[in-house]
């Protein structure tokens, strides 16, 4: 990775804190300038290199203005190395006094989803209407499966309607695990489809408002509400399963995808969980650049142990929006909540060591009950929920074998064996002699259907069976997603004539060195700095300087320049990411008092005052273009 | 679960338990004294918080945050919050509210002036008071003890029960020195623990297996009060049986023992009555004939036997009888009416249990192998029962003939041992104990006709009997080691399990329980629901094909 200047770390901050995963637009661009320190000439060709690089995506349509955006995979991933993570775990011996918030018990949403998606898989799928809707008791039916329920997702942004934005999402859908691992080709860009126009652009109010872009409470559920949609958990169930190809999206219905399920189903929990909690990111929070922020930053304190929220709010989170993103995450069952000496703390909960593969999952009881304890995995429990019938739901998941449930299993394709040889892996145990009975009773006389379902092979044994063989196992993933990034744009004269309209025509003395010109002619150069939004290095007063111009004002040979002078303390070394950021999350040791390892060597930041300058302040003075950018360019001196 | 932690607890205050681990003895010791036991089938153990456990627990000096933090310590995942927050809420609430007798009145105390607002915001609990002493005290309706205190446990207001029990009539009465084998009757640990938990709760249940001497429990139980009692029980067999140990065991004389049945009506220090004659009336509107048994002498302790087994009527008397001590005794606290809450709030909590396996594997039960044998039907039966409207088929595979056949090899297995064949279907009975000239009985043989051929039993003069559902409960024929079940009454749990009870009293060469059920009939089903309580107390079932 190249080194990154001061300026597009600032700009990516400023993207960051203002825009999230939004697109803003020249026009916001320009107005950052007036923010300091830096010249809007540095910031456009921050954002062109970062265009280059693939970090932002440029949008030019034929009509209106050009906007960028910090897609949402991005926007993660740089939210990790600029805004660095400091806070101290509650010490374990207070955690005895931190009073949990006895919020109604939630599965982790891999689990909730798994149920969801088993029940529409029972009932052949979700049928649409002819106008493409939800069948609306069948939804109702699904809907009843979830425990979230919509107030649990009143706070959180939704993407378009499901059934409306559904084809194109299937079309380039996948999973995708926090690591990297298997991506969709174009999520990120797709994520942005309902929202691609700039944020001033979408927002009533001005531009401090833009820049919050908190959008308006009647889009928050992708105005599902008001078009009589799905519930909104129903829907973010369907969402994310299609967005996932668990589910796929045809004429008449949506239904299980085998080969999308069969792909999930070699997940690890923990992975699921991941990859769900980064789509949450992605597609909701990021439609919110607060709440985009806060889910960012709660996602970096690690599992375990108990924080306070403030922490969070430390690291530049919005409070309330901390409050939201933490409050739905308890609601997915990720996190827990609670008050410690009258503040709000959090704890992100650590997933089930996982049985990889490993029997014991499951306990079969002489009177035909299956206990399903934590570490048992996505496929094991999908298997069950078409064999058995669910008493609960719960830290431990209790079914039972019954008739019903093996004529469901028969309709899956399932024999008696198949069924035994599954709960004897799982259990690690052979079948007490009543549930041998039973099912033998159950399957008795019937051959298993040739029709009408599937069979139970397309759910393979090895876990990580369907992955391609570089992508099992973390260590072959990529440490970030890069498909979706545009391909790199050269840094050319075009680019140089582009970004500083007329420079060809500039005389090169201005942009060499400084020296003394004529009043009128120093004018002309800090115009033209002006026009540029670019710095002037100049002497006054005895000390060389770097201004900053902002406005310009004229009266014969006088002028006068409002701006900003910036200075720095002497440098320590450039803004160059450490070896350790590309391995992804810093390392944890877990031990008190945590902070995340800087990810940058930081440069001294810059000192920024206003100014104003007279043409008799400047003794000498020349056009100051952004760092690394010459002119004319090298082959032509 | 496995080695790492033992329990796994529920959001809904279910706690799964893992009997095969090393420390489970001491979780289960634990557990015990909070929660109650739902089931424990191939050593996997569900427990329950209830507000009851909960309120027991608190009666036992656990705090919330105590038990909370024990909790904890045995689970890998924690209490979850909510059920951390009901935990507390119930151990607060208990303690709050008091029944107290002052100056002749009947006195309810609660811990603040809302407290007793709460017990005035509903109409079932509001109905009982009367005028207020105080801010916080409330005068109860002396009818109302029992139901007041019914009202407010459902609506999760515990009432400690401080107005105290009448002495009852004073009786003297210990156990013998000697009973009629020449032994000195002695109660075993675990029977005196649960007449030790019965007398400190004041009133409550005794759940034991069937043969592990629950008569004895009730007899500890008069040995100790020393007071006048009124035994109930399901029918004139247990009567008798009860009347015999009673005269046999203690120092009390036959005339201080009366039977109060159909056929007499003796009230006496100890009565022993059935649960028929209380409820005998002339008509269905018409007043209880019998009901002043109750109200004829002092009973300081009313004796429940079978208590799963209690009529409605009864629950209703017993309300009015709160002041009496009230000591149920079960095997099976399940009721197919699903009336176990009347039984917690009318006669007491659970005082004590013991899970049947336990029983067994300290000796003192027979150790059961329990064995389902399918039998299949002939063509001309499978024909007839595929024939048959849906209502008629469990008779029709309930009387399969074959069935005649594995009784008569199951006979020739275990020729010699002590044998019971217990059925459902009077006609099938019959034509059994024709084929191998069995004696049978049944409710239409007269009880003393029947005892004759108990103790004929008994005596090892008959090796096999053929008795029909008369025999399910309180009959006592400890020799009997195989009992074959031809046929049973649908799904009903408890029958199983009182028919397993049998032949559990202990035997060194352990015991042999066959269900026979149709093969590919709707018996099958019946049988599995059959079994589920003997599988939840840990009993295994085997299964043989009969070919």
């Amino acid at each position: 990775m190249r080194e990154y200047s001061g300026a597009e770390r600032w700009l990516l901050r400023r993207i960051l804190t203002g825009f999230g995963a939004l697109p803003f637009a020249g026009g916001q661009l320009a107005g950052w300038t007036a923010e300091g320190p830096w010249t809007g000439a540095e910031l456009r060709l921050a954002v062109r290199r970062l265009v280059r690089d693939g970090v932002l995506e440029e949008r030019s349509p034929p009509w209106g203005d050009r906007t960028w955006r910090l897609p949402a995979a991005e926007a993660v991933r740089w939210h990790r190395m600029l805004f660095p993570v400091h806070a101290d775990p509650l010490p374990q011996e207070e955690e005895t006094r931190i009073r949990r918030d006895a919020a109604a018990y939630r599965l982790p949403l891999s689990l909730e989803l798994l149920l969801v998606w088993a029940a529409l898989e029972r009932c052949g799928g979700l049928p649409l209407t002819r106008k493409g809707g939800l069948h609306r008791p069948a939804a109702a039916r699904l809907a009843s499966e979830m425990r979230l329920t919509a107030e649990e997702l009143a706070g959180v942004p939704f993407p378009p309607d499901i059934p409306a934005g559904a084809e194109e999402r299937t079309a380039a859908g996948g999973i995708r695990t926090a690591a990297g691992g298997i991506r969709s080709a174009a999520g990120g860009i797709r994520t942005a489809s309902g929202t691609w126009t700039a944020a001033g652009a979408r927002t009533a109010g001005g531009a401090g408002e833009a820049d919050g872009a908190r959008t308006a409470d009647g889009a928050r559920d992708g105005g599902r509400a008001a078009s009589g949609g799905p519930p909104l958990p129903l829907g973010m169930a369907l969402d994310l399963g299609l967005e996932c190809r668990v589910l796929k999206r045809e004429p008449g219905r949506i239904a299980v995808d085998p080969a999308g399920l069969s792909a999930w189903l070699t997940l690890r929990r923990s992975e699921a969980d991941d990859a769900l909690r980064s789509m949450l990111t992605e597609r909701y929070a990021s439609r919110d650049p607060a709440l985009f922020f806060a889910a960012c930053a709660v996602e970096r304190f690690p599992a375990g142990r108990w924080f306070r929220l403030a922490d969070a709010a430390k690291a530049g989170a919005d409070a309330g929006a901390l409050e939201t993103w933490t409050a739905f995450m308890a609601s997915c069952g990720w996190l827990e909540r609670g008050y410690w000496r009258g503040e709000r703390v959090f704890r992100r909960k650590k997933p089930p060591e996982e049985g990889d593969g490993r029997p014991n999952a499951l306990r079969v009881l002489p009177d035909l009950e299956v206990w399903v304890l934590p570490e048992a995995g996505l496929r094991c429990r999908f298997e069950l929920e078409r064999i058995a019938e669910r008493i609960s739901a719960d830290e431990v998941f209790v079914y039972r074998l019954t008739q019903a449930g093996c004529a469901r299993a028969r309709a899956f394709g399932y024999g008696r064996e198949d069924v035994v040889s599954f709960l004897e892996r799982e259990s690690g145990n052979p079948l007490p002699a009543p549930v041998e009975a039973a099912l033998a009773d159950w399957f008795a006389g019937t051959a298993p259907a040739a029709s009408g379902g599937r069979s139970p092979e397309h759910l393979p044994a090895d876990p990580q069976d369907g992955l391609p063989a570089a992508d099992k196992g973390p260590a072959n993933r990529a440490p970030f997603g890069t498909e979706n990034r545009a391909g790199p744009v050269p840094e050319n004269e075009d680019a140089r004539e582009e970004l500083f309209p007329g420079i060809g025509a500039v005389p090169p003395s201005w942009l060499h060195a400084m020296r003394r010109y004529h009043p009128s002619t120093a004018g002309l150069l800090v115009r033209q700095a002006l026009v540029w939004r670019t710095a002037l290095r100049l002497s006054a007063g005895g000390r060389e300087i770097e201004f900053v111009p902002l406005g310009f004002e004229r009266a014969a040979d006088q002028w006068e320049a409002r701006g900003f002078i910036r200075e720095r303390k002497p440098e320590t070394g450039g803004g160059q990411i450490r070896g350790g950021a590309r391995a992804g999350e810093p390392p944890w040791t877990g031990e008190p008092p945590w902070t995340e390892e800087p990810l940058w060597t930081e440069e001294p930041p810059w000192e920024v005052r206003p100014a104003v300058i007279r043409a008799a302040d400047a003794a000498e003075l020349c056009i100051l273009l952004p760092s690394g950018l010459t002119w004319p360019p090298s082959d032509m001196v | 679960m496995g080695e790492s932690a033992p329990l796994w607890i529920q959001s809904d205050g279910l706690l799964l338990a893992d009997g095969r681990h090393p420390d489970f003895a001491e979780l289960r010791d634990f557990l015990q004294g909070v929660a109650e036991l739902v089931k424990c089938p191939g050593g996997l153990y569900t427990y329950r918080l209830t507000p009851l456990s909960l309120w027991h627990a608190a009666a036992a000096g656990w705090t919330a945050e105590g038990l909370l933090g024990r909790l904890g310590e045995w689970t890998g995942n924690g209490v979850p919050p909510a059920l951390a927050e009901e935990v507390r809420r119930q151990i607060a609430v208990y303690g709050r509210f008091r029944l107290v007798a002052r100056e002749g009145r009947l006195l309810l105390e609660c811990a603040t002036p809302y407290h007793l607002s709460l017990v005035r915001e509903t109409e079932e609990t509001a109905r009982w008071l009367e005028e207020e002493v105080d801010e916080r005290t409330a005068a109860v309706r002396p009818e109302g003890r029992g139901l007041l205190k019914q009202a407010m446990a459902a609506a999760g207001l515990p009432v400690i029960d401080e107005a105290g029990y009448r002495a009852g009539g004073p009786l003297s009465v210990a156990f013998r020195e000697t009973d009629d084998s020449g032994q000195p009757p002695r109660l075993r640990d675990y029977q005196q623990e649960a007449v030790d938990a019965f007398v400190s709760g004041g009133s409550g249940v005794v759940v034991l297996p069937c043969g592990a001497g629950k008569t004895w429990v009730g007899m500890g139980a008069l040995v100790r009060l020393q007071c006048e009692t009124l035994i109930l029980t399901p029918n004139g067999t247990s009567v008798r049986q009860w009347i015999r140990e009673l005269t046999s065991r203690t120092t009390l004389s036959p005339g201080e023992v009366g039977a109060y049945t159909g056929e007499r009506k003796e009230v006496r220090p100890v009565t022993v009555a059935t649960y028929q004659v209380l409820t005998r009336r002339r008509s269905k509107s018409g007043p209880f004939l019998h009901r002043r048994l109750f109200m004829d002498r002092e009973w300081g302790l009313i004796i429940y036997d079978e208590v799963h087994l209690l009529p409605a009527p009864v629950f209703r008397m017993t309300a009015d009888l709160q002041a009496a001590r009230r000591l149920g005794l079960t095997a099976t606290l399940v009721r197919e009416d699903g009336r176990e809450t009347d039984v917690f709030a009318l006669i007491g909590p659970k005082r004590y249990e013991l899970p049947w396996r336990a029983v067994e594997r300290a000796g003192f039960i027979a150790r059961a192998r329990c064995t389902e044998v399918r039998v299949p039907m002939d063509e001309a039966a499978a024909a007839r029962y595929a024939a048959a409207p849906r209502g008629e088929r469990p008779r029709l595979a309930g009387e399969n003939p074959r069935k005649a056949e594995a009784v008569r090899r199951l006979l020739e297995r275990h020729a010699g041992e002590p044998t019971l064949i217990i059925g459902h279907y009077l006609d099938q009975l019959r034509e059994l104990a024709e084929i191998f000239s069995l004696p049978l009985v049944t409710g239409e043989m007269p009880q003393e006709e029947r005892q004759r051929l108990y103790d004929r039993f008994n005596r090892g003069e008959i090796r096999a009997l053929a008795v029909s559902k008369v025999a399910n409960f309180a009959v006592d024929l400890p020799d009997a080691s195989v009992a074959i079940q031809i046929s049973g009454s649908f799904g009903s749990r408890q029958e199983e399990a009182q028919r397993l009870g049998r032949i559990l009293r202990p035997k060194a060469a352990g015991a042999s329980f066959y269900t026979l059920v149709s093969d590919g009939t709707v018996e099958r089903e019946f049988s599995r629901r059959r079994k589920r309580f003997l599988l939840e107390q840990g009993y295994t079932y085997e299964t043989e094909w009969w070919t």
